[in-house]
């Protein structure tokens, strides 16, 4: 297995930075079966394939019940009442070296998780998706809990979403638009 | 040729282009986008699928064009992934 890093082609050139440097400090611990980096050439994997896989995982935890800051969950329902689909890697930022990967996770949580419970788990599923499908080792996923999401803030998003949808016909609901200061997403219509 | 057999690998929902869409071979009449063939170095860039794990697909797609690279080495990119 050769070690060098100057036969990088053309990977995404400024996100290798971090990994590389945690590389040095990691010393010989990259021995998985599959290496990305073979005498027959090298494999590259772009960050939105990691942020992809890493927001899957993440999402199959029960108690994660979004992703993304307070922004980009806004951007995504409008993205979403446009039409567009949601992207799996919203709330997912990655830096990814040629052997090691390094994760940004931004959660919401459902009310009544023990969060560092829940962390642990989406950090432990995390870690084996991408290790698995991607080959590279996760030097580290970082949690932050953005929100909490309260049960009854369902409902008021459920009634947010069909006046969403068919609007026009109930002028009637527009009184709940208030108390959602946590989710700004039902805000946007 | 390359493409072709590229796309048949398990794995394999499909090529890419590249974000600019560079990862091409310009030939007559048509442009082959997702396989670049150079002089030293042959660049297949494609989107994956999330059947198996990303390293076996590529090494998959390698060994799938290794005859016809000879002994230039096979770069492969995974550019994106279909869910």
């Amino acid at each position: 297995m050769s070690e060098t890093m100057s036969n990088r082609p053309t990977g995404p050139g400024a996100a290798g930075t971090v990994p590389r440097a945690r590389e040095r400090d990691g010393g010989g611990a990259t021995g998985s079966a599959t290496s990305l980096v073979t005498d027959k050439g090298t494999t590259s994997i772009d960050d939105g394939v990691v942020a992809k896989i890493a927001g899957l995982a993440a999402r199959e935890v029960s108690g994660v019940y979004a992703m993304g800051g307070g922004a980009a969950r806004a951007l995504g329902s409008m993205r979403n009442i446009v039409g567009g689909d949601a992207s799996v890697a919203q709330g997912v930022s990655v830096e990814v070296g040629e052997r090691q990967a390094a994760v940004d996770l931004d959660l919401v949580t459902e009310y009544g998780t023990a969060i560092p419970d829940l962390a642990a788990a989406v950090r432990k599923n995390v870690i084996g998706a991408v290790e698995r499908m991607c080959g590279l080792e996760v030097t580290e996923v970082n949690i932050h809990v953005d929100d909490v999401h309260l049960p009854d803030q369902d409902r008021d998003r459920d009634r947010g979403r069909d006046r969403g949808r068919d609007r026009g016909r109930d002028g009637d609901r527009g009184h709940d638009g208030h108390r959602q200061d946590a989710e700004p997403e039902s805000r946007v219509r | 040729m390359i493409a072709d057999r590229a796309r048949g690998c398990a794995g394999v929902a499909g090529l890419s282009g590249g974000p600019f869409g560079t990862v091409a071979t310009y030939l007559p009449g048509e442009r082959l986008t997702g396989v670049s063939v150079g002089e030293l170095v042959i660049e297949v860039a494609i989107v994956a699928t999330l059947a198996r794990p990303l390293p076996e697909t590529a090494d998959e797609v390698r060994r799938a064009v290794a005859d016809l690279a000879g002994d230039r080495p096979v770069n492969v990119r995974v550019d994106d992934i279909v869910v």
